[in-house]
């Protein structure tokens, strides 16, 4: 998957939202590529506009994507209806909304599930050792039960079970292990990883927890207000950040032992989409801001081996 | 001695459980019949206290949270609030009673009306009790811009925010009344680590400005460890350790407790793997294990483990449910 310069405008009542700003973002196949950023940067905006699932009032400014080597439209409902949820496939960020509250788990089950065999013992074995695989206890009560009467983090699972079931070539996990406990988490991300590695699945992995990303992505891009802003191997971006709103963002970490009477947080705010600051949008902001960065946007660009930097300091 | 905000009593929660037979341990068939979200539970929060809830996915902490706060009928048990109990209260009393409990739920779209607008969804809890409409509105505008949104959010529809800002417009409605007990569950989770130092940093405030208590449910423990004096460990519907927050998360007790402390992802890329693992399947709320409900996955359980359940009992410095902690301490 390939995007080029995406940009993505929001017609509201009370405005143009500028919610992605010249996005640039490749994943490599069977590579985990993790996408981190301030809540309300554009993420899921991102992740939704690659399913062509974007909100009726999103306008696409600009910008290509490529998928398999050839460029798609994701405007084409029609076409991409046939790969969304066959070669591509996503964990919505929020699972009560994106399961039908009138149907069994079960149900919900079958219809994601394709395997070669359309007869329902077959899916029902398969929704089965799904559902066990995922750690839920009891499945075959589960499938009989509502989306309602399962627990946050039940939900989420069978979020994920029906994105892995359909087998894509591109997975995109928004915000996937929120609702789960650690353990319960590390089985998860095992799991992923052993998919990613047997049939060479690409995956979008969107997540703030720093932690998990830490553990499962190859690569890490950093998005500041629909920009990426900085995008590097993951040994190399933990150990020396290099956009000033990466260095901010990791010292934010909360540390695990050691009250601390307050917390770190980043100074100011985020900007308003409806109106950007000129030049770099994080100038506001950032420790080091320069007479340059007010006045002239830097780009996305190289910077030693293969990161990417988009800061005048580079 | 501080005085006790709220008491919960041999709290139970089951739900009915649908469908089908089932072996019990011994294969006998047996028919299915309930769920037992919370079984018995109990503890005292103190006045200017704040109490952190973890466990696995499934174990009952949001059902805990919906029956303290009455929303569900508790199958069993007591709760006192201000040593009054509040499981006798009429529906009118009750009425009068919700503006100072108050809880931020767990998926925060589906607890906000999505034909309102995000100015009347965090005004509705306040003009219950203050009825001067420019007060009301004044406060609203103060509260968004705490929880780093900004006016212009007020107009919206909760569709048109983020999956982050959902959850700040949330918390902003669950506070706006200055409440005296906040049950927020998993309050943070689609915030990034900045934004949700800042949320944090505002309950503590608030904290100190009108003696609010908090009860925070979080699976990321670095944010129950900073909202909490105390931490309650539950696993399958049960407490099985309770104590103050630090020692806790350094010096964990119940063999539960440990694992779970110990696959915590660190954010360092270098140590991948370390992850402490349970094994085993989680088992169902419906046919809970004899004996100690952790036993068919611990790793140090004995005979006396599958035939008796171990009571909470004072250990130290907290209170733990496990036959075998001092022999697991010495070993
Ligand atoms: N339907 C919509 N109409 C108008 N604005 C919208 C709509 N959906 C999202 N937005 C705005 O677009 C911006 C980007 O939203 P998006 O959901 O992509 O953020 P995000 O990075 O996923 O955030 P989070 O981490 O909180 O989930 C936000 O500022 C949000 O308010
Ligand atoms: N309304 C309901 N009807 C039937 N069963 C329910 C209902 N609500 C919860 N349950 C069941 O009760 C148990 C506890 O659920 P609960 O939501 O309290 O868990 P939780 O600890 O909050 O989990 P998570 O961390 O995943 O949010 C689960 O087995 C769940 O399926
Ligand atoms: S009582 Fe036994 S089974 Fe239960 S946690 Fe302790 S050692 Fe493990
Ligand atoms: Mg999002
Ligand atoms: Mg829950």
């Amino acid at each position: 998957m390939e995007v080029e310069d995406l940009s993505i405008n929001f017609e509201t009542l009370y405005g143009t939202l500028k919610v992605l700003n010249g996005v640039n973002f490749i994943i490599n196949e069977g590579e985990i590529v993790g996408l981190v950023g301030e809540s309300g940067c554009g993420k899921s905006t991102f992740a939704l506009s690659i399913m062509g699932l974007l909100p009726p009032q999103a306008k696409l400014m600009g910008g290509k994507i490529y998928f398999q080597n050839s460029e798609i439209n994701v405007l084409d409902e029609k076409f991409m209806e046939k790969i969304r949820g066959r070669k591509i496939s996503m964990v919505f960020q929020e699972p009560l909304t994106s399961l039908n509250p009138i149907l069994t788990i079960g149900e919900q089950l079958m219809e994601a599930i394709k395997i070669g065999s359309d007869k329902k013992d077959v899916k029902k074995e398969e929704a089965l050792k799904w559902l066990k695989r995922v750690g839920i206890p009891d499945p075959e009560r589960t499938l009989k039960r509502y989306p309602h009467e399962l627990s946050g983090g039940m939900r989420q699972r069978i979020m994920i079970i029906m994105a892995l079931a359909t087998k894509p070539s591109l997975l995109i996990a928004d915000e996937p292990t929120t609702a789960l406990d650690v353990t319960t988490q590390a089985q998860i991300l095992k799991l992923m990883k052993n998919l990613v590695k047997e049939n060479k699945v690409s995956v979008l992995f969107i997540s703030h927890d720093l932690g998990v990303i830490a553990q499962i992505a190859d690569r890490v891009a950093v998005m500041y207000a629909g920009k990426i802003v900085e995008e590097s191997k993951i040994f190399e971006i933990f150990e020396n950040p290099l956009h000033p709103y990466t260095k901010d963002l990791l010292s934010s970490i909360p540390k695990l032992e050691g009250k601390s009477e307050k917390l770190p947080t980043i100074k100011g705010s985020v900007p308003n989409l409806l109106n950007l600051p000129e030049g770099c949008i994080y100038h506001t902001r950032c420790k080091y801001v320069m007479d340059n960065c007010k006045v002239k946007e830097p780009e996305l660009k190289e910077y030693l081996t293969k990161r990417k930097v988009a800061c005048f300091l580079y | 001695m501080a005085k006790v905000l709220l008491r919960v009593e041999n709290l139970k929660k089951y739900f009915p459980a649908k469908g089908g037979l089932f072996y019990t341990e011994k294969g006998i068939l047996a028919k299915a019949s309930v769920i037992h979200a919370v079984d018995d539970v109990s503890f005292n929060l103190f006045e200017n206290e704040n109490l952190g809830i973890v466990g696995e996915s499934g174990c009952g902490k949001s059902t805990l949270a919906a029956t303290i706060l009455l929303l569900y009928k508790p199958t069993f048990g007591k709760i006192y609030f201000y040593d009054k109990e509040i499981t006798q209260l009429s529906s009118e009393e009750l009425r009068r009673l919700r503006p100072k409990l108050q809880m931020v739920f767990q998926d925060p779209y589906s607890s906000l009306n999505p034909r309102m607008r995000v100015k009347d969804i965090v005004a509705e809890p306040l003009s219950l009790i203050e009825k001067n409409k420019y007060n009301v509105t004044q406060k609203v505008r103060e509260i968004i811009v705490k929880v780093g949104l900004r006016e212009e959010h007020l107009e919206r529809y909760p569709h048109e925010l983020s999956a982050g800002q959902r959850q700040r417009v949330a918390i902003a409605r669950s506070i706006i009344t200055n409440p005296k007990l906040v049950i927020l569950d998993e309050p943070t989770s689609a915030l990034d680590v900045s934004t949700q130092a800042q949320i944090l940093n505002l309950l503590k405030d608030l904290q100190k400005e009108y003696g609010m208590n908090y009860i925070s449910i979080s699976h990321n423990i670095s944010v129950v460890s900073y909202m909490s004096d105390r931490i309650a460990v539950m696993y399958l519907g049960k407490i099985v350790e309770i104590g103050k927050t630090e020692d806790l998360i350094i010096r964990p007790k119940h063999p539960y407790t440990k694992i779970l402390m110990g696959s915590i992802p660190l954010p360092d890329p270098k140590r991948r793997d370390y992850m402490m693992e349970v094994i085993g399947e989680t088992p169902s709320p419906v046919n809970i294990p004899t004996g100690c409900r952790f036993h068919p996955r611990c790793p140090y359980a004995k005979e006396i483990c599958k035939v008796s359940e171990p009571n909470l009992r004072e250990i130290e410095d907290r209170l733990v449910a496990c036959h075998l902690v001092e022999e697991i301490e010495k070993s």
